[in-house]
């Protein structure tokens, strides 16, 4: 989990300066939850791996530009979850052709816990709008509000997405788990 | 899955990602900070100071104040372009798109972006992703990739798109259907080379094998290979008549079009065909001196000595190595440079300021004017059929534009 926020604009003034032990710092700190935000968004591995990378060298490409007084988490999480939002978009709209669904199938090796598999499986048939608010609710445990500012949504349209989101889920889980 | 859980693969993918990360933070370009000084001194105080700094300036570096001090009164470095059309330029954190009132559009997280021939669409990398777009930002296709995609380039009517995936060459049309592989391995240990011959949709590039290969891509038939004698190939370029092959080895090596070798030059990188025909422009340094000769005839074998270095009672100006910056305000005033004084064509300013539009990923080279006769060795040429250059040398930015047209044609 990421340190204190005096912590980390610590660590982000450090890294400005160009450490790199403080970047690593940095990147170690928030990885899991980017990467499992995207993951929980796209179901693919390998394009959550993707989506987080490009994020983190979005992120260290302006990071030196980045305002130290505001928290480097929702910034990333904001690139995260559009980046994620956005390949789900594209694959649903187009399909990839060629050797690429295989090395996806390859690299997603299904979670062990039943558990896992049917929370994933349970989100995967929700839409990536509705992916990404619960995710950003009950992974990154942002507010309604503070998600409405990340995605730039009315608050009434996050507290929709979230309830239906969850109803959906509750159904579908109470089904499986019977 | 609990929210707790760790996603799959999460682990390897976080030691990978950091390798992608830390090699990507230290290959940046270092912004300048901003110097709290200049921040508070008014203008005026700054332009006294240029002045005063200038007297004491030798002429190619009065040259480059002067446009130094253009940009900073002018309170912007790219006010206007000195010709019409637009210029394309990568930088670090994306490409921009710098129209002739210099009004500029970011296209964010674009890498290696190429105006297809014509300058109406854009072939850009992002990621492990092939776009390509409009100047506007509108993503006309995407092309998903397994490997990071680079250097796009687009053949001579925009028909074809090559590009690395990872270090694999691949071409691809340009609306986005037939990708094929071409090499699985056009990297090797150093630069990618690859190159469309003009007019064509013949491709030359070195393969795995230390080959230099020459391939109809349509056809996939190989025109020629010759051993590149396990010789490392920093650049590939074809004179404008497709009939000229420059392989910038050390030394580079002239072929013509089927592969045999006309001359050997006497200098390594940077070298250049001239446009619209087949002699080249090589810089040399030796002794001390720094010159730029042009070459031309049937074997490369006549000589012409068109710049060399600048010289005054303190000896070759180009030798010069003292980056210190009395000023504060990023100007080396004794930092190796040659200025012709021809300043319409020239635009230098401070490398923070121009940091997010101009950026030449390759090592510092020498980049030189002379009345009538302009070249850029080693610069990237940022629009097709001539267009605009820019260059940079050490916290010195220069860009320079021909006139180029303003509209594309009806094709790519």
């Amino acid at each position: 989990m990421p340190g204190s926020s005096r912590d980390e604009r610590a660590r982000i003034r450090r890294a400005q300066d160009g450490s790199v032990a403080d970047l690593e710092a940095l990147f170690r700190d928030h990885w899991p939850r980017a990467y499992r935000a995207a993951y929980l968004v796209v179901h693919d591995a390998a394009a959550a791996e993707d989506i987080a990378q490009e994020s983190f060298l979005a992120a260290v490409r302006t990071l030196e530009r980045f305002d130290r007084r505001r928290p480097f988490g929702p910034w990333l999480h904001r690139i995260v979850i559009n980046r994620a939002i956005d390949w789900t978009r594209a694959r649903t709209l187009r399909r990839e052709v060629g050797d690429a669904p295989i090395e996806s199938l390859a690299a997603m090796e299904p979670p062990d816990n039943p558990h896992a598999r049917t929370l994933a499986g349970a989100l995967a048939s929700l839409s990536p709008e509705h992916r990404a608010v619960i995710v950003l609710r009950h992974l990154l445990e942002y507010t309604p509000g503070e998600i409405a500012e990340l995605l730039g949504l009315p608050r009434g349209t996050v507290n929709s997405r979230l309830r239906r989101g969850l109803d959906t889920l509750q159904h579908l889980l109470r089904d499986e788990l019977r | 899955m609990s929210w707790r859980d760790p996603a799959p693969n999460e682990r390897e993918a976080e030691e990978r990602t950091w390798e992608v990360v830390r090699r990507a933070w230290e290959e940046r370009v270092p912004l300048a900070r901003p110097n709290v000084v200049r921040r508070r001194w008014p203008a005026f105080a700054i332009a006294a100071g240029l002045a005063v700094v200038a007297a004491a300036l030798s002429p190619p570096g009065m040259a480059v104040l002067g446009s130094l001090r253009d940009a900073v009164q002018k309170n912007d470095n790219l006010v206007s372009l000195p010709a019409s059309g637009r210029i394309l330029v990568n930088a670090p954190a994306g490409a921009w798109v710098v129209q002739h009132d210099g009004s500029k559009r970011f296209l964010s997280g674009y890498a290696d972006a190429a105006w297809s021939p014509h300058g109406l669409y854009l072939a850009a990398a992002r990621g492990n992703t092939l776009v390509a777009l409009e100047p506007n930002g509108n993503v006309h296709w995407k092309l998903a990739r397994m490997h990071p995609v680079a250097a796009p380039t687009w053949s001579y009517e925009g028909y074809r798109i090559a590009y690395l995936d990872g270090h694999a060459l691949r071409v691809v049309n340009g609306d986005d259907t037939g990708d094929r592989l071409i090499a699985p391995n056009a990297v090797g240990s150093q630069l990618p080379a690859f190159a469309w011959r003009p007019g064509t949709h013949e491709l030359a590039y070195k393969n795995a094998r230390d080959e230099l290969v020459l391939l109809d891509v349509d056809r996939s038939r190989v025109l020629w290979r010759r051993p590149t004698n396990g010789v490392d190939i920093e650049e590939l370029r074809w004179s404008d008549d497709g009939r000229r092959l420059l392989v910038a080895t050390r030394p580079a090596v002239v072929l013509d079009a089927r592969g045999r070798t006309i001359a050997r030059l006497p200098a390594q990188v940077p070298a250049a065909f001239l446009p619209h025909g087949e002699s080249v422009a090589v810089a040399v340094n030796a002794k001390g001196r720094s010159s730029v000769l042009l070459l031309s005839g049937p074997r490369y074998r006549r000589r012409r000595v068109i710049f060399s270095g600048a010289w005054s009672e303190k000896g070759n100006l180009m030798g010069r190595r003292d980056n210190s910056d009395p000023s504060g305000l990023g100007i080396t005033l004794n930092w190796a440079y040659a200025w012709p004084s021809n300043r319409r064509v020239q635009y230098a300013t401070r490398a923070h300021d121009l940091r997010h539009q101009l950026h030449v990923r390759d090592r510092p080279r020498v980049t030189l004017l002379r009345r009538g006769l302009v070249l850029f060795l080693g610069a990237d040429w940022a629009a097709p059929h001539g267009g605009c250059a820019a260059a940079r040398h050490r916290n010195v930015f220069l860009l320079r534009c021909d006139a180029f047209p303003a509209k594309g044609g009806s094709h790519k």
